[in-house]
């Protein structure tokens, strides 16, 4: 017996998809990081454009992720799970910290430009990476409940 | 008697923040016009003023973005002022910010690579546009709101 019809066998669910985002929420820094060597090691212009183009598709699909942009192949039930009150309510919320952690560190290089140079792009990678990943911690640790806690 | 008081006040203040939010995202924008009109010399000590002057109301309007506004309100006032829905409305113009912020950096990043700025810019440029974007959408969601009550 089974409780899908066939051709929805392998394709993702509301529930697989919380799974996933709880068990691997923590990549994100991780990429994060990586992102850091690729872009800020010392290559040519191809290679900087490069890691610019990678760490530009990194941050929408980490942001997709993380604020829970629709996912549109679903059936309308899975998608309903998904964006349900309380998730929307976590959104909200690392979206609250992660904000106020943007104007924080940008009023930290405000202030720091006074004595340091800064070059712009690494003060546009820190300021957005600080936010995500505050952003994230704080996603984690709303959303630490095991999976089947909900259920 | 003083329920329907609070009430009373909390719808009316609700209404004019509904009125009041996209106004303050206009004139948060006009002011930018002055900083980046100019010629700021970080050495002069005008500079710092302007500085100062967008960091000022940007804390004030991500504090309210944050906490809803209503400070000097009596609790039950502020309760009333920020109900389910628009703490929802205020998430969602929180979420638009934070994507608002990263389009922003992704494509000054972009920029930078061609036509160099300095950090302060580019830092003042992605708050701004950020804090906008959530006073926007939360303004527009509340207006909607209080039209189809």
């Amino acid at each position: 017996m089974s409780y899908r019809p066939q051709p929805d066998f392998d394709r993702p669910t509301a529930e697989s998809v919380q799974r996933t985002r709880r068990a691997t929420i923590w990549i994100i820094p991780a990429v994060i990081l990586q992102q850091t060597t690729l872009i800020f090691g010392h290559g040519d212009v191809f290679s900087q454009l490069l890691g610019a183009i990678c760490w530009t598709t990194l941050t929408i699909a980490e942001l997709w992720w993380l604020l829970g942009l629709p996912f549109r192949w679903m059936s309308e039930r899975d998608q309903a799970i998904l964006n349900d009150e309380w998730s929307r309510s976590v959104s909200g919320d690392a979206a609250r910290w992660g904000i106020a952690t943007a104007a924080l560190v940008g009023c930290g290089m405000m202030i720091a430009r006074i004595w340091v140079a800064l070059d712009a792009g690494v003060a546009i990678f820190a300021l957005v990476n600080s936010a995500l990943i505050v952003a994230v911690a704080r996603s984690w640790w709303l959303d630490r409940g095991e999976p089947g806690d909900d259920e | 008697m003083n329920d329907r008081t609070d009430a009373e006040i909390a719808e009316r203040l609700s209404m004019k923040r509904s009125r009041i939010l996209p106004m303050l995202a206009v004139i948060f924008l006009a002011q930018q016009a002055t900083y980046f009109s100019g010629t700021n010399d970080p050495a002069r000590a005008v500079a710092h003023v302007k500085i100062a002057a967008w960091f000022v109301l940007s804390v004030v309007l991500l504090a309210m973005l944050g906490t809803g506004g209503g400070w000097f309100r009596s609790k039950a006032v502020r309760e009333l002022l920020n109900d389910e829905a628009t703490r929802e409305h205020r998430r969602t113009g929180l979420i638009a910010g934070f994507w608002a912020a990263s389009i922003a950096a992704v494509v000054l990043y972009a920029i930078d690579m061609f036509e160099p700025m300095s950090a302060r810019q580019a830092v003042h440029i992605i708050l701004t546009v950020s804090i906008a974007t959530a006073l926007v959408v939360f303004g527009s969601l509340e207006r909607r709101a209080h039209r189809d009550a």
